[in-house]
């Protein structure tokens, strides 16, 4: 057993290395760019496919702190009613003749109260799973947002307001800016700090990690909190695209999210994935479907080509824990 | 004479230690043999086998004269082995007949397509349980039972399979004295019908009850075997215990400083019921029991995961009425948690992460982690404890000694200066019992103190200055050093009492 240490460690780790999912992604993300520029001749303009990228990070935003749910094991499936309803909040303060900094403030801080809603849920009926709570809230914040709006519309936001979401600086994207910020943060968060190794070892094992001293339900909450707030970012840029909200808007935004995180890397089981393998599931995604939409796919096609891609990779990430188990010799049996 | 059942030179080794060593294991038909033996002795590996769920590497079995290979639980039950495993195995939503019957259930035979006759399946439990005096509605899902019924249903499932050939493994343990008598009753009712049983216990007084024959398992080796009224209980604990404990146990003697720790009056959910307790610098504080006495339900307590409790328990002068792991801690009492369990290591993360896990302020600069400097200090704690594994080795992927030393690591990571350790050297080979123990004096020779929950009474004799016995969630004696005795242990944690002396 001492043996296998001197000799193969470091290799063994430098190969694991290059069998990373991420690098994967990678791949079908080139293949992707790959034979969307050969079905369109319009396609491989990089001004164009930077300014694309506005088009889907909305909801890329979400992706990042659902990474952190998802590695515990947990999952939040009230993430599009949280959009809505902060959303809606904010146009009808804004319509009631709130003024919009203040309103986009509200906003963000009724979203961040549903997340911690939703944390303090889970962490308190411990009974209760975290699909069953954020399905019942998501019903509850999706019918407040009814309740307040109707079927109606809330809008005519200023002219600033939609800078937000149209806006570039030297020709990238605000969005793709702000994007970018709040993945180097999230990613340091995870991977280089102490907040983050709890939250792997949290996902790895909750009951060792209490009886280590680490404060489970406190880090949940933050968590399930993080998610909120950034649904409140999400809310903003999406409201600042659209020029108006609804009710009904971000349906179906959760499935999209947690897909995003799932081709990422991220195992649902908790305690396993990156968060870059996530970011760049979005990015995936995002040129997949702006590739097909431009060679007309009807968009029920995509669907299905997304629901493939994710199914690979959920099989692939078993296979490949398969394959682990075969090398690994059982280390040592209780008698 | 030739037995019913035969094991042969058996040998069995798991990564390397022997667990069976040659062991020669017979029954006559008809008998109540009890298999006895200390913890780790071989026990459970021994029947494991018989019971299809682990092949030796060596040796025969023969069933009435005829050699047979059980290599899995099927192949055994066709042989009409059946065994009740030490912790229970049923389907708590199911309902009794549906526990008893499952997969073999009854079909109708009036209809061509698999049905399943529940009227029968229920007419023929209520026969059993009739049979043995059991008054539990068949009808009731398993969960709602007592954990006693549960065993009972457990042993009807067994009994029902047509086993020729039944195994308990410490069947007794968490039942109440009554349950115990019921069961005995109930095994004698069984042997009337021919049934062969093979009963391992730790209880010796369970032996005298009911055995008629008696195998002592120690380290892997059968060390004596022979008919229950030619032995005596005195010669059993000898024979057990075997080798000199001072070769076993290196105790050392140390100066004992003032008290660390007091726990008065504490009572927990009613599970726990008036402790008192008290704890010095460089003392070991045995606490024996069975399992079920709340040992560990103590621990937790103490350890602030299980609350609220009443009562107050003072560490370093601090008196708390309520206590959270965090508080715990920061005061240096830790509760080192059985590695078997899901409450010790993280298996899949690395060595040096798991070390790190109690103070990753330690290894961290303004909540940023630094690698280096937690692999040099994960490396330090390696060596000091003799580990020999690298600091990025997945946990799992060591050896059962290896992951006891390391979850102490953890522990002295964090400046722990109360240890509660529960079964410290539970499962692992006599080589790293002994390291482990040396570790602790060397912890103690430091000036902290452990309190050590083990189910090894030798143990506890052999390391401990007092062991506190415990008992249904009391603790009904304290022994002093000079009366800690293996047979006294077991006497207060089997529930006797100074009248029965």
């Amino acid at each position: 057993m001492d043996e296998r240490k001197i000799t193969g460690h470091r290799e063994f780790s430098l190969k694991r290395f290059f069998f990373q999912w991420e690098w994967m992604l990678v791949l079908i993300f080139i293949i992707i760019n790959i034979i969307n520029s050969f079905l369109s001749p319009y396609y491989l303009n990089l001004r164009q496919l930077i300014s694309t990228t506005a088009t889907f990070l909305d909801k890329a935003f979400v992706v990042l702190p659902m990474t952190f749910v998802i590695l515990l094991g947990d999952i939040d499936i009230s993430v599009a009613s949280t959009i809505a309803l902060s959303s809606v909040i904010m146009g009808v303060l804004y319509n009631l003749g709130v003024p919009m900094a203040a309103a986009a403030l509200i906003c963000l801080v009724v979203s961040t109260l549903c997340g911690f809603f939703n944390g303090y849920l889970i962490t308190r009926f411990k009974e209760l799973s975290s699909v069953i709570i954020t399905l019942s809230t998501s019903i509850i914040y999706r019918g407040i947002a009814y309740i307040i709006l109707e079927d109606q519309a809330a809008g005519n936001f200023p002219s600033w307001f939609s800078f937000l979401g149209w806006g570039e600086l030297g020709g990238i994207p605000l969005m793709l800016i702000a994007f970018a910020v709040f993945a180097v943060a999230f990613a340091i968060l995870l991977h280089k700090t102490t907040f983050g190794r709890r939250v792997y070892a949290i996902g790895n094992n909750a009951t060792a990690s209490r009886f280590s001293g680490i404060q489970v339900d406190k880090i949940k909450i933050i968590i399930f909190t993080m998610v909120g707030f950034m649904c409140g970012v999400t809310s903003l840029f999406l409201t600042s695209r659209m020029g108006s909200t609804r009710p009904n808007v971000a349906l179906g935004y959760e499935l999209d999210i947690i897909a995003m995180v799932v081709l990422g890397g991220v195992s649902t089981a908790g305690g396993k994935g990156r968060i870059g393998g996530a970011i760049l599931a979005v990015f995936v995604i995002g040129f997949l479907r702006y590739g097909l939409g431009l060679i007309n796919v009807p968009s029920q096609l995509l669907l299905i080509i997304i629901g493939a891609l994710l199914v690979t990779a959920v099989l692939i990430s078993k296979i490949r824990m398969n394959v682990k188990k075969v090398r690994t010799v059982p280390s040592d049996i209780k008698q | 004479m030739a037995g019913y059942l035969e094991m042969r030179n058996i040998t069995k080794k798991f990564s390397g230690n022997v667990v069976l060593d040659n062991v020669n294991f017979s029954v006559d038909k008809g008998q109540v043999h009890a298999l006895i033996g200390e913890n780790g002795s071989g026990k459970t590996t021994l029947m494991n086998i018989l019971a299809g769920l682990y092949t030796p590497d060596k040796g025969e079995i023969f069933i009435n004269g005829e050699k047979v290979t059980i290599d899995s639980p099927i192949k055994a039950q066709n042989l009409g082995i059946s065994m009740i495993h030490q912790e229970l195995r049923v389907f708590p939503d199911l309902t009794v007949a549906e526990n008893i019957f499952i997969k073999r259930e009854p079909l109708k035979k009036a209809v061509p397509l698999p049905v399943i006759d529940w009227v029968e399946a229920y007419r023929e439990t209520e026969r059993y349980l009739k049979c043995f005096n059991l008054n539990i509605n068949p009808r009731v899902p398993v969960g709602y039972l007592s954990y006693g019924q549960q065993r009972f249903v457990e042993i009807i499932k067994a009994i029902s399979c047509k086993a020729d050939l039944l195994i308990m493994d410490e069947t007794t343990s968490a039942l109440t004295e009554k349950e115990i008598q019921m069961l005995f009753e109930t095994i004698r009712e069984i042997k009337k019908l021919g049934v062969t049983v093979i009963y391992i216990t730790h209880r010796l007084g369970e032996v005298k009850q009911i055995a008629d024959a008696v195998t002592v398992l120690r380290d892997g080796k059968v060390v004596c075997s022979s008919n229950a009224d030619k032995m005596n209980m005195n010669e059993i604990v000898q024979v057990m215990a075997g080798r000199k404990i001072e070769d076993r146990y290196p105790k050392i003697k140390v100066k004992m400083g003032g008290e660390v720790l007091r726990v008065q009056n504490l009572n927990y959910e009613g599970i726990l019921h008036n402790i008192n307790l008290d704890l010095r610098k460089g003392e070991i504080l045995g606490i024996a029991g069975l399992s079920g006495a709340g040992r560990k339900t103590l621990a937790k307590v103490l350890f602030g995961i299980n609350t609220p409790f009443d009562g107050t328990i003072t560490i370093n002068g601090k008196k708390f009425n309520s206590i959270t792991t965090r508080t715990a801690m920061n005061n240096g009492l830790c509760y080192v948690a059985g590695t078997g369990t899901e409450e010790s290591l993280i298996k899949q993360l690395s060595v040096a992460r798991n070390i790190t896990i109690t103070n990753l302020k330690r290894v961290s600069r303004a909540g940023l982690l630094m690698p280096a400097m937690e692999a040099e200090f994960a490396a330090d704690y390696l060596e000091r404890l003799e580990i020999s594994a690298e600091h990025d080795d997945i946990a799992d992927t060591l050896s059962g000694g290896k992951q006891k030393k390391v979850a102490l690591a953890k522990w002295l990571f964090n400046n722990a200066r109360i240890l509660i350790m529960d079964e410290p050297t539970a499962g692992i080979d006599i080589g790293s019992k002994v390291d482990i123990y040396n570790i602790i004096n060397e912890l103690v020779l430091s000036g902290a103190s452990v309190i050590m929950i083990s189910s090894d009474f030798a143990e506890l004799s052999g390391m401990c200055d007092r062991v506190a016995v415990m008992y249904n969630g009391e603790i009904i004696k304290i022994l002093n050093k000079d009366e800690i005795s293996s047979e006294k242990i077991l006497f207060y944690a089997a529930g006797g009492s100074e009248r029965d002396l």
